[in-house]
């Protein structure tokens, strides 16, 4: 009997530590625990927006996947491979920049499909609930909108993926894409509200963004892009001009900046209210905890302590940088000598530590459209970028408005501002003569914000341009589309 | 004490009572001494008149007195553990004994896990190593010291860096993406991953089993696939009095220059350097020429003021940055008990000065271990072991190969850079940056064994390991983050335990003579957690203050993780044998692990061993050489959780936006979980072969074995347009087939001369049958990112070994632009100077007449073929000579380091058109070639020891007392041209110094 009672004893002690194998979250949160309150709303949606300036996007392989296959950027010798294939036009499948950017525009729509689908449900104020709606079709379309032009036809995923053995899908054509994308955007349109938060779009920001669509719509039709077939240019002009003459005409919270220097301001990237011709601009801040936005590097040159800008654009400090992408001198050059943002936004001498004005590395030329002067952390760089900028809408609306009064005078705003001359209608022959100057003109005045690459290829000017004097470029691949990167066609099932 | 020494004098006197009553009126008295062969005295040895009933022991001192009648006959002696002597009186009074331990390995007790088995009823494939005189190899961990010794086993020790871990490998490599590392089981507690046992001293190590097989490794079940080390610790015996036991080593660390392939001529550095410079395409001007290089601001000398003599700086870097590296080692035991209680205590001392500045290493051991019986049938005891680990670490090590025309210090005493951007002046990072870890480790254990009946026994344990780290970090203004950031301080957390609670019957018992039977039954479950914490703190005031006040910086971050998991288990085993001839052993467990799906949280690991004692058969009678004929097979499942927890959740991603002034977290959908995970399966058959001759001085013992692992846990890659990157799944095949052999033997055994040896060899096939479906042509990469090449090393494809090399294959040098362009190079890469590929093929899959990726194929493989060891050991009267060899045969290495230092004077130039070499050009970005790849087989001599034993009875009060200088890591034979050629994952990213260690040891029993 004693046996039996210390056997029970033993074994019980042994037993009842057992314990559950059920797996229970710690220290992270899922779809169990989450889109119940506004908070959870709005965090949501921040979600979706922090992929944007992280370094697989805006803030470092966008950068180049944007401008290295355009006359504004080369690259160090010693860049990654994908730079230097970007930038002589022989991409492939395995372009790694490429991929890197393509993962990163699915990681962004992945995160509008819950807010689509659970925050109507949320408790919360009416206005705000729909604002962030509206923000997730927005960031949806927008992400949409760069895969297309990009790559041409890509996987349409319209929801979130639930089973991983079903995650293959096939490739969806060009039109139906952009109905995904101008029905996104005109329900974004009706939801959000025009309230200026920052670093987050509003109604003006998809207007804006609508309009570029259309316009890219028009001029790809009407230069015959390949897979653009199916819609027409006339209807397209006219509903960019309609989107763009409401950011134009329809609302004065945003305008033109007279300060050219100040809409790129090195010490004031993070300044929520500085410059009323950032719409939508994207924001990449210091001091992450995580993957670092190194924005700032890539185009500042390797400098040691001490070294500043000259008085005359701001003498700000020149945090040292990577030398990484490289003007295109010729570029540089084509800017007329007396336009103003040739001589403020782009620097060809500074101030050594010891305050004597010297050249730049190599005497090149460096953009300063995304120096930060206050870069701390580092790596870590705060900048602003522009996706919908007040002067980008006003050079769609000239465009699309074709060689008329109307058009003319936007064009004319944004020259005058450059200390440049103005036109008048009788200075083109055409509409198109015109629109090829409107597309010059953005080249100068968009220039580093993810334009001319799309502007070229809407257009049908890859080769007119980029391969004649002074370029004299070879395009050999992958010229008006890129392929799809071979890690999709690898791991989706309805590709490979 | 005096109670025990009391009931011994009252046993013994009784014992004398007794044998006084035999005794007639004249009796003699004969006395003596019982010792071991190691000086140590005997009590409690059985003295018996041969032939009779009288019989005493020896008591606490070994000392023992005998009547007899006559002084005629003869003594028997006999002693557990001991050969059994039997002397004849011949008149003497007095008779001194020297037991000599049994030699007669097959009775020693091998530690199976969940029970321990006589090491001849073995059916799977075990190895035992004993701790003799293991711990003479100065070592931090016991991980290092196991290289060379046992079949099968690969142990790599990849950084000299003091308290550095090392990795063990059993059969071959066979997870993708969970862990490869063996078990480790200390008493019972399962430990984790063999590589840096930091808590255990080795002199507290008896033995260490490895189980290698499924039927040796499938009672681990779910964690027994990368195989098990079982490791005992020192226990008391009862009825022994209390004995000292210390060790000291001090032992000295010593690089070898020739091998930091440097350049320290002054003259010749900045030609070479200049040469780099005037050679890259990018328009970079060569530094040394007389002037201030404008992007530092810093002077340098030209190569005429450098030939002359006038610059005066010579700064040979090696002195500046390597230590005179001293280890002590200081060991204290003592172990005794009485007749129902046994103890064993130590502590160890290991302090470890790093051959870099700015590094050291402490480990304080502390290990107390306490067994008793109780009246009835019941033991129980406890088993404590302390650590404390203190690292001191440093990067000083980059300073090794810088400039020697640049002074170490200003004239100022400042550190001296070369310009603002430099933050590797080695003397400063040594001694400016903070970077420490405090690591506090305990581990308890207690048990209670009882026999329920006869036969019938039953343990019960529980335990807790407790593992706590601090690491303190500062980067002062100097650094290169300190200067960034202002001071960069870090205080970093981690507290893990692990609880654990078993129990477990054991039935034993022979039916009629010959069937041996036992069965084992239980049940375990042990709960991890582990916390980690962050503490951050960006720009300081000053740097003073260091990391000790992180809210006064101007930026403060915090990170904190949390994971748990459980393990809960059930195991059984059956052994039978019938007539000692045929042996089986059958096991189980049934394992449920928290990290698993709903649908599959339970795994079974069944397996099964047969054995045939040949030997013991009666035709085999004739034989007498043969004193062993054992045939085993075994068959098998085992297990691989080792992955993170959580696999089969959804997790939410977590980022910050800014939105003006404050950045606020977003939160959303970033992994998949997967619910139908599971665990990854190895399946594991096994042929062995044990041989004995001359009743087992020479041993030699053979396995065959076939693993194959299958449903690996792997992350599965997704489509980017699902908007996930992966998810855990179990998929893809890796097959090991190999065969080990382990020999060992005493070719003399004289009494003042004796020679022994042993020796192992192993082989191993490793092949990637299916890796899943993506990555097919290209292969998985693998290995770390390389800079210099933007591109990793090695890859895996199916049917190749894990981790082959693939690349381009070198033809040779371009000698003109001309040839370059010929060859299908293009821009930088088609100069003269510049590497020629062989065109292998192109899209078409035939020469193309381009060098692009489609020209890549295997060029190495970073497997060895063979692993060899061997050790052969001397002994003449008290001195004793041993030697230690290690080595790896067939394995490829990337050399990334393969242009550097001396090996760049071979370099192309106009004046010297080699067909070896390419030109030094800055800004070149390499290839992986065969160029790179170089036969990493090396032959190691690991250790070589001479002692001396001083004689036991030459200083009254002392058992026994050993002098013995050792040298470790004395010469490696070799082709490698790198640093060390023992290397682990094949890619030699050039690592800490390694270097030889002579040791001076003293081991003293009292």
């Amino acid at each position: 009997m004693k046996t039996f009672k210390y056997l029970i004893l033993i074994i019980a002690s042994v037993i009842t530590t057992a314990c559950s194998l059920e797996e229970t979250p710690n220290g992270f949160l899922n779809e169990e625990n989450f889109y119940q309150t506004a908070s959870d709303a709005e965090s949501a949606i921040l979600y979706t927006y922090a992929v944007l300036p992280e370094q697989g996007y805006f803030s470092r392989y966008y950068y180049y996947v944007a401008h290295c296959p355009t006359e504004e950027f080369t690259q160090k010798s010693d860049a990654e491979a994908g730079q230097h294939e970007l930038d002589g036009y022989i991409t492939t499948n395995t372009t790694a920049d490429l991929a890197i950017v393509f993962r990163h525009f699915y990681l962004s729509i992945n995160r509008t499909f819950p807010i689509i689908e659970k925050v109507p449900s949320i408790a919360m104020d009416e206005n705000y609930k729909n604002h962030i709606l509206g923000e997730a079709h927005f960031l949806r379309a927008f992400n949409y909108y760069n895969l297309v032009r990009l790559f041409g036809e890509v996987p349409l995923r319209k929801e979130v993926m639930t089973d991983f053995n079903s995650a293959g899908l096939d490739l969806a054509s060009i039109q139906d894409i952009y109905a995904y994308i101008l029905e996104d955007l005109q329900t974004a349109i009706t939801l959000m509200d025009s309230q200026y938060r920052y670093g987050r779009a509003n109604k003006t920001a998809a207007q804006g963004l609508l309009a570029n669509v259309h316009l890219f719509l028009a001029s790809a039709s009407e230069s015959g892009l390949a897979g653009y077939s199916f819609t027409d240019a006339a209807g397209n002009y006219n509903l960019a001009k309609q989107y763009a003459g409401e950011v134009v005409n329809g609302q004065s919270q945003f305008r033109l900046d007279t300060d050219i220097q100040n809409i790129f301001d090195p010490v004031q990237n993070l300044n929520p209210a500085f410059s009323p011709e950032h719409i939508f601009s994207i924001v990449a801040s210091r001091g992450v905890l995580g993957p670092t936005e190194l924005m700032s590097l890539l185009s500042t040159p390797f400098v040691q302590t001490g070294f500043t800008l000259t008085p005359d654009q701001g003498g700000h400090t020149i945090d040292f940088g990577w030398d990484h992408v490289i003007v295109e001198t010729p570029f540089y050059e084509s800017f007329d000598a007396s336009d103003r943002r040739k001589e403020l936004l782009f620097m060809t001498e500074y101030l050594d530590a010891d305050g004597n004005l010297v050249n730049t590395n190599n005497n090149r030329p460096y953009t300063l459209k995304y120096l930060d002067a206050n870069r701390s952390g580092g790596e870590e760089s705060g900048n602003k970028i522009p996706i919908v900028r007040y002067s980008e809408v006003l050079l769609t609306y000239a465009e699309a408005c074709g060689n008329t009064t109307e058009g003319i005078n936007a064009l004319n705003q944004i020259r005058s501002r450059a200390n440049l001359g103005t036109y008048s209608t009788s200075d083109f022959a055409s509409d198109a003569a015109f629109r090829d100057a409107v597309i010059q003109e953005r080249a100068w005045e968009l220039a580093y914000e993810f334009n001319r690459l799309y502007d070229l290829r809407r257009s049908g000017k890859m080769e007119q341009i980029l391969a004649s004097a002074p370029y004299n470029k070879t395009l050999t691949n992958a010229i008006y589309f890129f392929d799809i990167p071979f890690e999709e066609i690898d791991r989706n099932p309805n590709l490979n | 004490m005096k109670e025990m020494k009391l009931l011994f004098k009252l046993t013994l006197i009784l014992v004398l009572f007794t044998g006084f009553s035999s005794v007639m009126a004249q009796s003699y008295e004969i006395t003596g001494l019982v010792k071991g062969a190691d000086g140590e005295v005997l009590p409690g040895v059985n003295v018996i008149l041969k032939g009779t009933t009288t019989g005493v022991a020896t008591d606490f001192d070994g000392n023992y007195s005998i009547n007899v009648d006559d002084l005629q006959g003869t003594l028997v002696f006999s002693y557990l553990g001991y050969v059994t002597q039997e002397i004849e009186i011949n008149g003497n009074t007095a008779i001194n004994v020297v037991m000599d331990e049994d030699q007669q390995t097959l009775s020693e007790i091998v530690v199976i896990g969940y029970g321990a088995v006589k090491k001849s009823d073995l059916t799977g494939s075990v190895s035992s190593l004993k701790a003799d005189r293991l711990e003479e190899t100065p070592s931090s961990s016991v991980d290092a010291l196991l290289q060379g010794k046992v079949a099968g086993v690969q142990v790599t020790q990849t950084s000299g860096e003091p308290g550095a871990g090392v990795t063990v490998r059993i059969r071959g490599l066979s997870s993708r993406e969970g862990s490869n590392s063996p078990l480790y089981v200390i008493d019972g507690f399962p430990y984790g991953d063999a590589g840096n046992l930091k808590q255990l001293n080795p002199n507290d190590i008896v033995s260490m089993e490895v189980l290698k097989d499924a039927s040796a490794a499938a009672i681990y079940g779910s964690r027994g696939a990368n195989g098990v080390i079982i490791i005992t610790t020192k226990s008391g015996k009862n009825n022994q009095r209390a004995k000292f036991e210390i060790k000291t080593q001090t032992g000295v660390q010593i690089v070898d220059h020739g091998r930091l392939n440097l350049i320290s001529d002054p003259l010749t550095f900045a030609t070479l350097s200049n040469e780099v410079r005037e050679n890259d395409t990018r328009n970079v001007d060569p530094l040394y020429v007389g002037a201030v290089d404008q992007s530092t601001g810093v002077y340098y000398p030209s190569l005429t003021e450098i030939a002359s003599g006038s610059w005066g700086i010579n700064t040979y870097w090696p002195d500046v940055v390597l230590n005179e590296a001293i280890t002590q080692n200081v060991n204290i035991g003592i172990t005794g008990g009485d007749e129902n209680t046994a103890y064993a205590v130590s502590g160890n001392i290991f302090d470890q000065t790093g051959v870099l500045i700015g590094n050291d290493y402490q480990n304080f051991t502390f290990r107390g271990r306490l067994d008793q019986k109780t009246r009835g049938s019941f033991k129980y005891g406890t088993n404590l072991a302390l650590s404390y680990v203190k690292r001191n670490k440093t990067q000083s090590g980059f300073g090794i190969g810088r400039s020697p025309l640049t002074p170490v210090f200003n004239p100022d005493g400042t550190y001296y850079v070369n310009g603002a951007g430099d933050f590797f002046n080695p003397v400063m990072l040594a001694n400016e940056v903070t970077d420490i870890s405090n690591e506090y480790d305990v581990n308890a254990v207690t048990y209670i064994e009882w026999e329920i009946i006869k036969n019938l026994n039953l343990r019960a344990q529980s335990g807790i390991n407790l593992g706590h780290a601090i690491g303190d970090y500062y980067e002062p203004r100097t650094t290169s983050s300190g200067n960034i950031f202002n001071g960069l301080g870090i205080i970093n957390n981690y507290t893990g335990y692990t609880f654990l609670n078993e129990g477990y019957f054991t039935y034993k018992n022979t039916f009629k003579e010959k069937h041996d039977f036992s069965a084992m039954v239980g049940y375990s479950s042990e709960q991890r957690q582990v916390r980690t914490s962050q503490l951050r703190g960006e720009g300081f005031v000053n740097d003073v203050l260091k990391n000790e006040a992180l809210n006064s910086a101007t930026t403060r971050k915090l990170d904190n993780n949390l994971q748990k998991q459980v393990l809960q288990s059930f195991i059984s085993r059956i052994t039978y044998s019938y007539d000692d001839r045929y042996l089986l052993t059958l096991s189980g467990r049934y394992d449920g692990s928290s990290k698993f799906g709903k649908l599959n949280k339970y795994g079974f690991f069944p397996s099964g061993a047969i054995a045939w004692k040949l030997h013991n058969e009666k035709f085999m009678e004739s034989f007498n050489v043969l004193s062993q004929l054992k045939l085993r097979t075994s068959f098998g499942y085992s297990g691989n959780q080792a992955i993170p927890p959580y696999g089969t959740l959804n997790q939410f991603g977590a980022r910050q936006y800014f939105v003006g002034q404050v950045l606020i977290s977003g939160y959303g959908p970033y992994q998949n979980g997967n619910p139908a995970l599971q665990w990854e399966t190895t399946s594991q058959l096994d042929f062995g072969i044990d041989l004995g001759f001359l009743n087992n001085r020479i041993e030699l013992s053979a396995d065959y074995y076939k693993k194959e692992s299958t449903d690996l846990l792997r992350k599965k890659r997704l489509p980017f347009s699902s908007g996930f990157d992966d998810v855990w799944i179990n998929g893809g095949e890796i097959l090991n087939t190999g065969y080990e052999v382990a020999l060992s033997g005493t070719v003399i055994n004289g009494k003042d001369f004796g020679w022994d040896i042993s020796g192992t060899l192993s082989h191993n096939e490793n092949e990637v049958v299916n890796i899943g479906e993506e990555g097919v042509g290209e292969g998985l990469r693998t290995g770390g990112y390389i800079e210099s090449f933007r591109d990793y090393p090695t890859r895996w494809r199916n049917g190749q070994p894990m981790n082959i090399i693939v690349g381009y294959k070198v033809d040779g040098i371009v000698q003109s632009l001309a040839e370059g362009q010929e060859a299908g190079l293009v821009g930088d890469e088609a100069i003269a100077g510049e590497f020629k590929y062989v065109d292998i093929s192109g899209p078409d899959g035939t020469p193309d007449g381009i060098i692009n990726d489609l020209d890549r194929t295997v060029i190495g493989n970073t497997q060895p073929d063979f692993l060899i060891g061997f050790d052969t050991q001397f002994r003449y009267k008290n001195f004793d000579f041993s030697a230690q060899f290690y080595g790896s045969i067939g394995n490829d290495i990337v050399a990334i380091k393969k242009f550097e230092g001396q090996r760049s004077l071979n370099r192309w130039t106009v004046d010297n058109p080699t067909n070896e070499w390419p030109s030094l050009r800055g800004g070149r970005l390499n290839k992986i070639s065969d160029w790179w790849i170089e036969d990493g087989s090396f032959l190691r001599v690991s250790n070589v020891t001479l002692g001396y034993n001083l004689p036991s009875e030459t200083i009254s009060g002392i058992q026994s007392l050993r002098l013995y200088v050792t040298g470790t890591n004395l010469y490696t034979f070799t082709k490698f041209s790198g640093a060390d050629p023992e290397i682990e994952g094949g890619v030699d990213y050039g690592t800490y110094p390694k270097y030889r260690t002579f040791t001076l040891g003293l081991n003293l029993t009292l």
